[in-house]
């Protein structure tokens, strides 16, 4: 009874009053998790990694090793990127990477030499510093407490940590930066997207450290309360971390959240777990409320632990993926690899492989891609005939969907016109590109695709504003530079001519003769 | 670009494409079509084939105009929607051709002018209703009472519809009188005249002939109530044209029919629950979607209290059309 009239209550749109409390749109989807088995697979080390020297807002960072260097693993490559294993450097140079259009960026492609030998060759020769997790951590709430943010920054800059969810985002930044106090920490479990499994595989098989990891969190935020949410879709990671929170006391409480597509996301998470809706153009922190994946609480204490981030668990699924399982993969692996050593190479040529969920991924034109932090599966699906898309009748299910409140009908008609102006009044920016109103939409049109077209033909034009108002910036200071040059030379010229005038007739005589010996000087050149 | 594609295989959601879309509108319209062909006259059926037929045709003509290619765009259905809305929006009496007239400007003017559906700013077959209503005002409130039609011979209707035999129906040669034809065209009449003429026989036929409309709209509600219950339209549009046109009734209305007469006669009900809920040329959110059938309600109200016509919903719509880039442009994002 209580169940039909909740039901009836969230079809006649009312919101639960109490958490875990619903978020606007979304959709319950099959969980569909093939990649789930008994256990992580551990491939061996590929020959050679390629790492892109690019952070988590896309821009390039500059490497504090050469091409000829020999690393070990954990060694810093660049600001916030190790070296995923032991090896040396044999290029720099641009590579493609996981991205719709397989964008090329500047790259190390680093050699393996099989052996993995650990260790940051600068920091061995204190070793005092590299005490154990617990005192890391201790160091780090100090030296936070003390205030002294360029060594915390340091100490930071060496686990490498960033978010394993979607985006990337540095963790550490999450949890130390904040200038508002953190209220709310919330430990993403909730993995909504079909096929996806690697931080369920993850609780199953590692519960204990996680809980470390997320007592570390709480400690390093100094959080008012602490949330971990997971999808009532996993008895079993369920189970494991219950019993790892009872063994360990900590500040967290687990919060067992419906099947839903996204709640995963950070907005829908923080509205289902809060109760609140936070605006685009405002940040989580403003709130109070940080949210991050579970996965990254382990690589937080993996990191404290003196094993900076640098491989992931990533799922490998679809229909066609004749050995679904979740891989643990360093980071700068190749896709091709990872099909080959899981015994996947048979989808390899005539497949789509698509990086990302089913959703919010996209297919792989290349598969000599390295992943990365942020790639979270891979699926192997049929090849299939694209459906032409039918007219736009603005039925409304997509608004329905949306879970960041947009109306995607608005969005695609001003999209389609080009018209970028008329996107941003109706806040493309907003879109999390979740993918639910391309499900539901009843003529197929490409809703997401349009709209990341379309985000990125505005940050194109943003940076041609941007770049138009440098310039017209450096014109006038040039202009400026010039006119001053000019009346300083007008000066200059006004006063010796005053000192010309005031001077004697000697003076006057002898510049005379200069001024004929010059005059002789250049009759030669000008006959010619 | 890459073309991102979504797995529809990998999850499960309900899917459901615009010509199904289509079709459980034209299944919600079959009450509705039966209950009237029992209580006017069948010719209705045979109106609704013909404006869809012909609008098959011209949507065809105009797509190849434009240099796309037709098929898809008929299969899509909407253009049959829009032509058993015009057709049941007509007089069952108006001559085939007259008809014809119709569906041509619903789908050039009304539709193809624009770009084909989506891009429509009005709602197509209210501008078919509309030029049709301007251009032949005489055979366009031309109606007759429950049971004349029937008298008549669907054969010899048949026949003057298309133009042939002796008959001519303008000039009522077919019938005796046409009195109390649907109630609001006799509450219109009264007002002209200002009569307040209760209890004479008038009023029985008037009472008689309500009764038939009522049966007739509460069958177009049952499909209107379908969609709804197929989720295919929200409930937004209707409630508010509904609740603006009866409070407004309540507070200024001046008739002496009862408001539940004034509410299922006419096509108040067909207008609110299939016409203004077409999504097309309807406001975007919910927010705007109240908006927008509380304004289609209150000038429907206005039309057939003040104006000069009988039925004002077909006015009402586009109307409220027009204001429908406003009001999305005011509201641009549903909470």
């Amino acid at each position: 009874m209580n169940t039909l009239l909740n039901t009836l209550a969230t079809r006649l749109g009312f919101h639960n009053q109490q958490p875990p409390f619903s978020f606007h749109g979304g959709l319950p989807l099959n969980p569909n998790k093939r990649a789930l088995g008994e256990s992580i697979v551990e491939p061996p080390l590929p020959p050679y990694l390629i790492i892109p020297l690019i952070n988590y807002a896309k821009q390039s960072l500059t490497p504090t090793v050469a091409v000829g260097d020999s690393v070990r693993r954990g060694q810093l490559l660049a600001a916030g990127v190790v070296a995923p294993t032991s090896g040396k450097i044999k290029a720099i140079k641009p590579h493609a990477t996981i991205h719709p259009d397989t964008l090329a960026v500047n790259a190390i492609v680093l050699h393996c030499d099989g052996e993995d030998k650990r260790g940051n060759p600068s920091a061995s020769d204190n070793p005092q510093e590299l005490g154990g997790a617990s005192d890391n951590l201790s160091r780090l709430i100090k030296l936070r407490s003390s205030g002294k943010q360029s060594q915390m920054q340091q100490l930071v800059d060496q686990f490498a940590l960033s978010g394993l969810g979607g985006a990337g985002f540095p963790t550490a930044e999450k949890l130390l930066g904040n200038t508002t106090p953190v209220k709310t920490l919330i430990i993403n479990a909730a993995e909504c997207e079909p096929e996806i499994s690697c931080d369920e595989a993850l609780i199953q098989s590692d519960a204990i450290d996680i809980v470390k990891g997320i007592d570390a969190a709480v400690q390093l935020s100094q959080c008012d309360q602490c949330i971990v949410a997971i999808e009532d879709s996993k008895p079993a990671a369920i189970e494991n971390l219950q019993s790892a929170l009872k063994d360990k006391p900590t500040a967290a409480q687990l919060m067992i959240i419906p099947t839903r597509y996204p709640t995963g996301a950070e907005s829908p998470l923080i509205e289902c777990v809060t109760g609140k809706y936070i605006p685009h153009n405002q940040k989580p922190t403003d709130h109070g409320v940080v949210c991050i994946n579970i996965a990254t609480a382990l690589a937080l204490w993996h990191a404290l632990d003196n094993a900076p981030l640098d491989s992931r668990v990533l799922s490998l699924g679809g229909q066609s993926m004749p050995n679904p399982c979740n891989v643990r993969v360093r980071f700068g692996t190749t896709v091709n690899f990872i099909l080959h050593s899981t015994g996947n190479n048979s989808v390899v040529n005539d497949h789509r492989i698509r990086a990302g969920g089913p959703l919010s991924g996209f297919d792989l034109q290349n598969l000599s891609v390295p992943i990365t932090a942020h790639t979270n599966c891979i699926l192997a699906e049929p090849r299939v005939e694209i459906t032409d898309a039918q007219a736009c009748i603005r039925c409304g299910q997509c608004a329905d969907v949306c879970p960041a409140r947009l109306l995607p009908q608005q969005l695609h008609w001003h999209a389609m016109a080009d018209d970028l102006n008329g996107c941003k009044q109706f806040q493309l920016d907003a879109c999390i590109e979740c993918g639910c109103c391309d499900l539901v939409c009843p003529s197929s049109i490409k809703l997401t695709e349009t709209f990341r077209y379309a985000k990125s033909q505005a940050r194109f034009r943003d940076t041609l504003e941007l770049k138009a108002v440098a310039a017209e910036q450096r014109f006038t200071e040039r202009e400026h530079r010039l006119e001053q040059r000019a009346l300083a030379r007008k000066r200059a010229i006004e006063e010796r001519k005053k000192t010309i005038q005031s001077s004697s007739e000697p003076d006057r005589e002898e510049i005379k003769a200069a001024l004929a010996r010059a005059r002789a000087k250049r009759q030669p050149k000008q006959s010619r | 670009m890459t073309r991102i594609i979504l797995d529809k295989q990998a999850v499960t959601a309900p899917t459901r494409n615009t010509s199904n879309i289509m079709l459980l509108v034209l299944a919600a319209l079959v009450p509705g079509i039966a209950v009237y062909s029992y209580v006017i006259s069948p010719i209705v059926v045979i109106n609704a084939l013909v404006a869809m037929f012909s609008a098959v045709v011209f949507e065809l003509l105009a797509v190849k105009l434009r240099g796309a290619r037709g098929w898809p765009a008929v299969q899509d259905g909407s253009i049959t929607v829009a032509a058993v809305l015009l057709a049941l929006a007509v007089p069952p009496g108006l001559p085939f051709w007259q008809l014809l007239v119709g569906v041509f400007i619903m789908v050039m003017l009304g539709k193809q002018v624009y770009g084909g559906l989506g891009n429509n700013p009005f709602n197509p077959a209210m501008v078919g209703y509309a030029a049709l209503m301007i251009s032949f005002p005489q055979n366009m409130t031309l109606w007759f009472a429950p049971g004349e039609l029937h008298s008549a011979g669907f054969v010899s209707l048949i026949e003057a519809k298309l133009g042939m035999g002796q008959t001519d129906i303008g000039s009522n040669k077919v019938w005796d009188g046409v009195t109390a034809a649907t109630p609001l065209e006799q509450v219109r009449v009264w007002r002209l005249q200002s009569l307040d003429d209760n209890g004479n026989s008038t009023a029985l036929s008037l009472a008689f002939s309500a009764s038939g409309w009522l049966w007739i709209n509460l069958a177009f509600l049952l499909g209107g109530l379908f969609l709804l219950y197929k989720k295919v339209i929200q409930w937004h549009i209707p409630v508010a044209v509904v609740t603006s046109f009866t409070l407004l009734t309540l507070l200024l209305g001046q008739s002496q029919i009862p408001l539940y007469q004034l509410v299922f006669s006419g096509a108040l009900i067909l207008g609110a629950f299939f016409i203004a809920t077409d999504p097309v040329t309807a406001a975007a959110s919910n927010r705007g979607r109240l908006i927008f059938g509380s304004g289609v309600g209150a000038l429907t109200f206005t039309i057939r209290e003040f104006g000069g016509y009988p039925e004002g919903i077909a006015f009402a719509i586009l109307l409220m059309n027009l204001c429908v880039p406003l009001i999305d442009y005011l509201d641009r994002r549903p909470d």
